[in-house]
């Protein structure tokens, strides 16, 4: 394993993380909430830095960065590799138009656009720490930013059902990080690291082993709101802001996943047994099933994406079935599959959240009945919904096809065909929830003068998420090069 | 006679987090469970760990705590707020807020 300590290997990974931090600073510091410049200015940043951070890692390879002294020898420090790069460019990519449809979203409202600052931009140095970090320490410590940042976030309106939201989110975000907090004391006890990646692999795993990663998947799993852990997200996802949801969806719930899946990937020859992995099958299928059915049952646009959410979560959990099962190629090939999911989900998952607060707006209502007649009159919003749709039922060429097609590929590979077939049944399921969205605005409506029409901006974020969802299943060879750039043994 | 002390402390502490965490729907209560329950794990860990792996120990507790115990009283400023809203909707619901 690559360590090293130098001031110029820390020098870009620290700055991405803390970046965010001084430009909510300097938000805080300012009487006026950020304008069009201040903003351009710190994506811009952010995107240098984290360009800056990927070529490095093309350039010299994946190393980890301990901190000096007792803490690097519990492996507290940063881990810079294929996948935690990815996850920094995604970050960049759905942060920056987040940023854009706020801006535009906010800008008859100066106090809340003031407000949000405090919060999105701490979000994202904390979600930079999670993809970086090479320990549950620092882990830990990025979840709660997070958190609090995302209680914030909900609860931001200060209505009622928000707040009643945000409290059931903060319920399940102490649940969740005991479990892992937890699981973190049993690895030092046992296994004497925080590290995410334990690094004596060579002794039989023990009762320390397990434990810790028992309470570690099921704090990560109920974070991560895998069915039947599931309730806190609809309502959260539901009632804050279209681009704040976009955000808190697309992103926030990967993180848990993200930091699962590395645990899983890293240590799966010491714990993981086809048993285990077959359980969390049974709840990623049953996310997948349930999620479909309760997201074309909803009466509110908003809700119906949040369901989907829950139904599409359920596709990444069906990783550890196929690579607790599988040969080293098929379990590279679930792994492919898994990510592109996350990676297609996020950028759909977003499209559809700006997209439905562009189409609430225009009607001035949630309801999926008040969409008649918007195919004439918000034809754009439409179109991005649309394409967006297009990646989460999985249809060629887009991003979420290609990943479900390899995650088909891998559970035939694995002779478990059961997998298959619940990957094809929610396909059909989201395809239900899509068009039922589709079939209301082709009704006849309500005449032009009853919609009401905000910025053009406003579609561009969604508009480009969107292409890029789609594009994705074009250009998938990117990614998948970047997440074979590892750490050296 | 001191990992006696501990285990009997650490498990008090669970045993009261559970106990709070069931028998209360009030969402800060509930907040004040999941500290509890933090510290009593914690606290029984202590008892079990080799001299060794204890700083380790002491540093995910020194983080641990303090961001639990913010938590809580995120969530007690959430129901607060959820209460002015109700007085502000109904002024003879305050009720709630002995639950």
């Amino acid at each position: 394993m690559r360590v090293r300590g130098g001031m110029t290997d820390w020098l870009l990974p620290l700055l991405l993380i803390v970046q965010p931090l001084l430009w909510a600073v300097w938000a805080l510091s300012r009487r006026k909430p950020l304008g069009g410049p201040g903003l351009a200015v710190g994506v811009g940043v952010n995107g240098a830095l984290t360009l800056g951070i990927a070529l490095n890692l093309l350039a010299e390879g994946g190393r980890v960065l301990l901190l000096p002294g007792l803490a690097g020898d519990l492996g507290i420090g940063l881990r810079l590799d294929g996948v935690g790069a990815l996850f920094v460019i995604l970050t960049w990519l759905i942060a920056s138009c987040c940023v854009m449809q706020v801006h535009w979203y906010f800008r008859d409202q100066p106090l809340l656009r003031k407000r949000v600052w405090h919060l999105v931009l701490p979000l994202w140095s904390g979600m930079n720490l999670i993809w970086l970090a090479n320990d549950f320490l620092l882990i830990y410590l990025g979840m709660e930013v997070v958190a609090f940042c995302v209680v914030g976030l909900i609860a931001l309106n200060g209505q009622a059902q928000p707040l009643r939201s945000a409290m059931r989110y903060l319920q399940a975000v102490l649940l969740g990080t005991l479990a892992l907090l937890l699981g973190a004391g049993v690895l030092v006890v046992g296994h004497g690291t925080l590290a995410v990646t334990v690094a004596d692999q060579s002794h039989e795993p023990g009762p320390y082993l397990a434990v810790a990663s028992a309470l570690i998947t099921a704090g990560l799993t109920y974070r991560a709101a895998l069915f039947p852990l599931h309730t806190w997200l609809p309502p959260a996802h539901g009632s804050s802001y279209a681009p704040l949801s976009a955000l808190l969806s697309a992103l926030v719930t990967k993180a848990s996943f993200y930091i699962l899946a590395r645990y899983w990937l890293a240590n799966e020859t010491l714990f993981a047994s086809e048993l285990l992995g077959g359980m969390v099958g049974v709840m990623a299928s049953a996310a997948i099933l349930w999620g479909g059915w309760m997201a074309w049952r909803q009466v509110k646009l908003k809700m119906l994406v949040a369901y989907s959410s829950v139904n599409q979560v359920g596709y990444f959990f069906l990783m550890f079935p196929l690579i607790a099962a599988a040969t080293p190629e098929v379990a590279e090939t679930a792994r492919n599959g898994a990510m592109l999911q996350v990676i297609s989900h996020a950028l759909a998952k977003a499209a559809l959240f700006m997209a439905a607060g562009n189409l609430v707006m225009g009607i001035a209502s949630e309801r999926i009945d008040g969409l008649a007649g918007v195919s004439r009159f918000l034809p754009i919003s439409l179109l991005s919904f649309g394409l967006a749709g297009v990646s989460i039922m999985g249809l060629p060429p887009s991003g979420g096809f290609l990943a479900k097609w390899t995650l088909l590929q891998a559970s035939l590979g694995t002779g478990q065909w059961w997998w298959a077939l619940v990957i094809v049944t929610g396909g059909f399921l989201s395809a239900a929830y899509i068009f039922r969205v589709y079939r209301q605005t082709y009704l006849e409506g309500p005449g032009e003068h009853d919609f009401h029409y905000g910025s053009l901006w406003l579609e561009v974020a969604p508009m480009l998420l969107a292409f890029l969802a789609v594009g994705l299943g074009l250009v998938a060879g990117m990614p998948l090069a970047l997440l074979d750039v590892e750490v050296a043994p | 006679m001191l990992e006696l002390m501990f285990t009997l402390v650490g498990g008090l502490l669970l045993m009261a987090g559970i106990w709070l965490f069931l028998s209360r729907r009030d969402f800060a209560l509930r907040a004040l469970a999941f500290l509890l329950l933090t510290l009593g794990g914690f606290v029984l860990l202590l008892v079990f760990v080799p001299s060794d792996h204890l700083s380790g120990l002491i540093l995910l507790a020194a983080l641990g705590l303090p961001v639990s115990l913010a938590l809580a009283v995120l969530a007690r400023f959430l129901q607060r707020r959820l209460w002015q809203l109700s007085d502000e909707v109904d002024p003879d619901a305050g009720e709630g807020r002995h639950d």
